[in-house]
């Protein structure tokens, strides 16, 4: 899930930038730092929306470095994968143990235990995709799935998770040939 | 224990009397065994002595305990039946050693022990030793003495007497005593019970007979021993005793141990004994005797139906199943699933061996049609030797059912599951699966064969019940821990969770997670442990806490119950490996820790660089995917994965590969964790990070791929190092960033402060001078301001000051980098380049030691263009043309024809050495010009090129270097250079001038004595005067009367002043 939330940053700054950019440099150093990067609690940083120069509160010196330490807040787009949440993401590999599929920088693994009983033993490996007994339903790298968030786990930087498709309205929805790549 | 020394020397070797001796008494023995079974001490001591050693250390343990009351007992009732024995003794000299020995083993304490040394003192050594020997005989006597009873009954007495000496002994005692009775102890003992004192009194004195160890060849130690033994009875009989009391095998290999007083009896002994190394003879320490005799218990020996592993070969790990067991033990029939490789007999010979080393054959239940159909001969039907069973015979293995059987060395092929190596789940339904099906299959025929699966497949199921699957059932509980979610499974609140509150024996607390379940007021509710089981959800992040994955942890993906299970299994994906592996949920435990490191096996982790040893080749490296428990799975940089035991590996290369740098297909410098797409090959499209590199191999690791760990391996040449490329080698403006910077470079050099310098992209960089005195030399930029250029000379030990038109950058802060001119795409734009140097050639690394080719990739152009500073392509040296004169060739574009570095026509002679393309090339461009009007070609060449705003000379394109006019074949020295025009005046030998340009000049290779200056390389600016030329390798005698090695393409001659 999308939400938007404020969040507090330290930067430390090297008295050279001190000058006029001050608070540019903040700020261009806080999006280095904090976009992309997947904070524990609140999932991944997709985007600093706003860091109110006017909060940017002054600094303090370090007494052994003589840098100085701001502390920044910004209001960010987060995304948060939440448990039995629902999510569409693409499928970026298969292999013979499910698939994985991202959700913007969220990397989510199927495993063919959480696939419907028929494409269990589904994996083609010619096509790399997972194929239903059907054939009806292929699902290769590209393709759009629903899927329902089972599991999560957070590393140091890095958050993945685990889902399912085995469930109603939950699947296939996009077979990925109509939006070309 | 020497008191039987007293005994007075006996009449006669002659065993027959003895023997007789002995038969009475045990037929005495015998009746006493009607009469009172406790009461017996039972003759089966005396086997022969090699092996002799348990049942008759059992007799001699008993004694210590037992003495003092029966003692009595023998005394009061010395004539009596009860003790016929001892009586018997008395009335015969024979039977005074006895009864004295047995006085002397009841003794405990050290009086006696110094009695006995003042007894022996006074004794022979031959009268001892014939003691010994004659007691030996009798012990052996009694031997054929003990046939008189049923085997029943001996079998039951032995039972009984190891039953008690069970109950009372530790094992480790065992062995004292079997060392006191090869030495000579009597035998005689009833089963009672031991004190540690006892024990103590039977370790080996002084007093005792010394101990030696010979050496023999593994496995005849028996056979040895036999022969000894035989030759001592042979030379009793002829009236020559050998003085030895003993010959022992023990339990080491290849070592047999003989007791005697004196050592020449002992080398009379196993003189001429074939087979026994006579100079290995070694006296054992009496400290060390009871160890040599001590049993270790020996590993679990295999039983049949039991679950083996396989240890060796293309079956290592694979279950099996012991069918019979053979040898005692030491050999077993197992039965497995075959892993037949069909293919290989349609393979060559080479290959097929190749192929059996390489590829490990997948599981495959044995199939007779299959085989049938595809043409092979050889399926005959044939009975397993030793087994009643008629069996596929194919290929010199025996399959039934589909299974292979085979008749397996224990120990060394294969080896009982352990406790902690059950079979798992897995491979338990592997072996099961097919039985399953074969039932099904055969149900219908009702033959032999579905008779033997369906008993089989019992067989299995108890089996099954009884290994690992069972054990879960009766752990109460299944390893619930306090903290755990749980589930009820059994009664009314079935179907509820909760947490697991306290444990208490069979009970357990637990407080329910819903809110919704009416408790009557409590929030805690007590269950029995089987009621419960653990909950691990979905999704759930889990650590293995026993079983074959102890310590693995993963997520879980799935929970199921397989059929006739209660407990349900979790499917894990692994963290690390990426596997699935199926766990009870009962050795799961919530965690969110990682295994990261996993498994250490002698200092190896996962996804160190090791050096791998044998194999062929001696520089194989490999990077380790799984540690196992005692191996390794390695990846080589073939591709090509084994399994690699810890002593087959050399160490570790991780720090090399971290110091490693390789170039991709466009030139770029990578490193270890940069990050690459895969151009080319069978990996072509992915995208990986570098793990490990060596040399050009690449180890790349996809988090995504699930086989080896997300490790394959890639040549350096088929990848693209990812990101960043459109910014480094975009028409980058001369701002003096090197435009072949690597990411790392780039990004270092990013937000950092203290930079506010237009220029401060050129510091650090490695720049070529291409002016002035210090043409051609390179260096790395130490300071730069508007105008200058302070470089540090990589040459010498010296900082120049350039101005900074003078300088191009020749690469980063690495070394040398120059890009491949050649390559449209890199360089959309060659009329205009903004340094010499933006498409210049390859990336050699530092500082261009190693030479590179990038020309390869253009045929047509065919510039193999000699240029210092690295770039000297293997096939230019080996062509000899890399000393063509070969200025700005195509620099323009190729219409320009003219400007090719081969510069000449076709009649003229050339620089030396041709190359038949670009003759042809030449000829064809050099149409419109007319032999012998070089000077008008000259001026029209130099017009053209004073239309190129830039030119590239070479690297010996400086003063003093020996040159020769490549249309005049005239040579001379270049006095002079131009710094604005590039023009050289030339000095001829007949000292007339002539000003010139580098495309019309040949550099003179110079040859041996010839003083020479470096122009490339490593040593570059280097003066000193060739020794002689190795190859493409030169060496030259610098100043300082050192030898250096350089490449000889890096040479240029130069004139002495």
């Amino acid at each position: 899930m999308f939400y938007v939330k404020t969040l507090d940053h330290e930067i430390v700054l090297e008295p050279v930038h001190f000058g006029p950019k001050l608070k540019a440099t903040i700020v261009r150093l806080l999006k280095e730092h904090v976009e992309g990067l997947a904070l524990a609690n609140y999932g991944y940083v997709v985007n600093v929306i706003e860091v109110p120069e006017d909060q940017i509160r002054s600094g303090i010196i370090e007494y052994d470095t003589g840098n100085v330490v701001f502390t920044v807040k910004y209001t960010a787009l987060l995304l948060r994968p939440f448990l039995n949440e629902v999510l569409d993401a693409v499928v970026t590999q298969c292999n013979a143990l499910g698939f994985f599929a991202f959700c913007g920088p969220l990397r989510i693994f199927v495993s063919k235990h959480s696939m419907p009983e028929d494409m269990f033993h589904g994996f083609n490996h010619e096509q790399d995709a997972w194929v239903s007994d059907d054939k009806e339903v292929v699902i290769a790298a590209g393709s759009g799935v629903r899927l329902k968030i089972k599991g999560r786990t957070v590393e140091q930087g890095n958050i993945t998770a685990i889902g399912t498709i085995k469930d109603n309205y939950l699947g296939l929805v996009d077979d990925g040939e109509v939006q070309g790549d | 224990m020497s008191k039987k020394f007293f005994r007075p020397p006996p009449q006669a070797m002659d065993d027959s009397d003895s023997e007789e001796d002995e038969e009475e008494l045990l037929d005495d023995d015998a009746e006493v065994d009607d009469e009172d079974v406790t009461e017996v001490s039972p003759p089966n001591k005396s086997k022969p002595t090699n092996n002799a050693n348990l049942s008759e250390s059992d007799d001699d343990d008993d004694e210590p305990d037992e003495r003092p009351p029966k003692r009595k007992g023998r005394h009061i009732d010395n004539n009596g039946n009860a003790d016929a024995r001892s009586s018997n003794k008395r009335a015969k000299p024979t039977s005074f050693f006895e009864l004295e020995a047995e006085a002397s083993d009841s003794e405990d304490d050290d009086a006696d022990d110094a009695a006995k040394q003042l007894h022996k003192d006074s004794e022979q050594m031959d009268e001892e030793a014939r003691e010994i020997i004659r007691q030996q005989d009798r012990r052996r006597a009694q031997a054929g003495g003990r046939f008189d009873r049923s085997v029943a009954e001996i079998s039951a007495d032995i039972e009984n007497r190891h039953r008690a000496q069970r109950r009372v002994r530790p094992p480790m005692d065992r062995d004292d005593e079997d060392d006191f009775d090869d030495g000579g102890a009597p035998p005689d003992a009833t089963p009672e019970g031991y004190t540690a004192v006892a024990q103590q009194s039977l370790v080996p004195s002084v007093s005792d007979p010394s101990m030696w160890m010979v050496s023999c060849a593994n496995g005849k130690e028996h056979e040895l021993v036999c022969q000894i033994m035989n030759k001592c009875v042979a030379m009793a009989r002829q009236g020559r005793p050998v003085g030895i009391s003993s010959a022992i095998a023990a339990q080491s290999k290849g070592k047999i141990y003989l007791e005697s007083f004196s050592e020449p009896a002992v080398v009379d002994a196993i003189q001429g004994v074939r087979g026994l190394l006579q100079y290995t003879m070694r006296l054992v320490p009496i400290g060390d005797m009871t160890t040599v005799m001590t049993v270790t218990s020996r590993k679990k020996p295999v039983q049949k139906n039991e679950w083996v592993r396989m240890t060796r070969g293309h079956y290592k790990h694979d279950l099996a199943l012991v069918k019979d067991v053979k040898e005692s033990g030491l050999k077993c029939v197992v039965q497995c699933v075959p892993r037949l490789d069909l293919t290989l007999a349609d393979l060559p010979p080479a290959e097929a061996r190749m192929r059996r080393k390489t590829v490990r054959p997948p599981q495959k239940f044995f199939n007779p049609q299959e085989i049938a159909a595809l043409g092979r001969h050889g399926l005959t039907r044939q009975r397993f030797p030793g087994l009643n069973l008629y069996c596929d015979y194919f290929d010199g293995n025996y399959y039934h059912d589909g299974y292979l059987l085979k008749e397996m060395t224990v120990g060394s092929m294969i080896k009982a599951c352990t406790d902690e190596d059950p079979p798992t789940l897995d491979e338990l339904q592997r072996f099961q699966r097919r039985q399953s099906k074969q039932n099904e299959e055969d149900g219908g025929d009702e033959n032999e064969g579905s008779k033997m699966a369906a008993s089989l497949l019992d067989e299995l199921s108890d089996l099954q019940g009884r290994t690992g699957l069972g054990k879960t059932k009766t752990g109460g509980g299944g390893g619930l821990l306090i903290g755990d979610t749980i589930e009820v499974i059994e009664g009314d609140l079935i179907g509820m969770r909760g947490k697991l509150v306290s444990l208490d024996g069979t009970t357990v607390k637990v407080k329910p997670i819903n809110a919704n379940v009416d408790l009557g007021g409590t929030d805690e509710i007590e269950f029995l442990g089987n009621q419960l089981r653990k909950y691990i959800p979905v999704g759930a992040h889990v650590k293995v806490t026993d079983g074959r994955y102890a310590n693995e942890t993963g997520v879980v993906v799935a929970v199921e119950q397989l059929d006739g299970e209660t407990d349900f299994t979790a499917v894990v994906l692994t963290d690390v490996t990426n596997k699935e592996i199926s766990v009870r949920t009962s050795q799961l435990r919530e965690s969110a820790e990682v295994a990261s490191g996993q498994d250490k096996l002698q200092g190896y982790e996962l996804y160190d660089l090791v050096v791998l040893s044998g194999g062929g080749s001696a520089n194989e490296v490999g990077v380790i995917v799984r540690v196992g428990r005692e191996d390794f799975t390695v990846i080589n940089n073939h591709g090509i994965v084994r399994e690699i035991r810890p002593e087959e590996l050399r160490g570790k290369r991780n720090s090399t590969s971290q110091r490693a740098v390789a170039l991709d297909v466009q030139g770029n410098q990578i490193r270890a964790s940069d990050s690459v797409n895969v151009v080319e090959g069978p990996h072509k499209g992915k995208t990986a990070t570098i793990k490990r590199m060596s040399r050009a191999q690449l180890f790349l690791h996809s988090q995504t791929r699930t086989d080896h760990a997300g490790i394959f391996v890639v040549r350096s040449r088929s990848c693209v190092l990812a990101g960043t490329r459109t910014q480094a080698r975009g028409a980058t403006p001369d701002s003096g960033v090197s435009p072949f910077a690597t990411p790392q470079s780039q990004s270092r050099g990013g937000p950092q402060p203290g930079r506010g310098k237009r220029d401060d992209g050129l510091i650090g960089k490695t720049v070529r001078i291409q002016a002035g005195q210090w043409k051609g030399y390179l260096g790395t930029v130490a300071d730069a301001t508007a105008t200058h250029v302070q470089v540090e000379l990589h040459s010498r030990l010296k900082k120049v000051m350039v101005v900074r038109e003078r300088v191009a950058v020749a690469g980063d802060k690495f070394g040398a980098t120059q890009e491949q001119n050649r390559m449209v795409d890199v360089n959309p734009n060659p009329i205009a380049p903004t340094t010499p140097f933006v498409a210049a050639g390859q990336t050699p690394m530092h500082g261009g030691a190693t030479p590179m080719h990038g020309g390869a990739l253009d045929g047509d152009t065919s510039d193999e263009v000699w240029q210092p500073g690295g770039a000297v392509d293997q096939d230019a040296v080996k062509d000899d043309d890399g000393w063509g004169s070969t200025a700005n060739d195509g620099f323009g574009s190729p219409k320009d024809g003219d400007s090719d570095g081969w510069g000449s026509t076709s009649d003229q002679p050339k620089g030396w050495g041709t190359y038949p393309a670009v003759k042809d090339n030449t000829v064809k461009k050099e149409v419109p010009s007319t032999n012998g009007n070089g000077v008008k070609r000259e001026q029209a060449k130099r017009e053209m090129e004073a239309e190129l705003d830039t030119e590239e000379t070479p690297g010996w394109y400086m003063e003093r270097v020996c040159v020769q006019n490549k249309s005049k074949d005239k040579q001379g020295v270049i006095k002079e250079i131009d710094p604005a025009t590039k023009a050289a005046v030339v000095e001829y030998e007949d000292q007339t001038f002539e000003t010139l340009r580098a495309s019309e000049l040949a550099m003179v290779p110079p040859s041996e004595h010839d003083t020479v200056l470096v122009t490339g390389g490593n040593e570059i600016g280097l003066e000193g005067s060739l020794v002689c030329v190795d190859g493409s390798d030169a060496i030259l005698k610098d100043a300082n009367d050192e030898f250096k090695i350089v490449e000889i393409s890096f040479l240029a001659k130069v004139k002495t002043i």
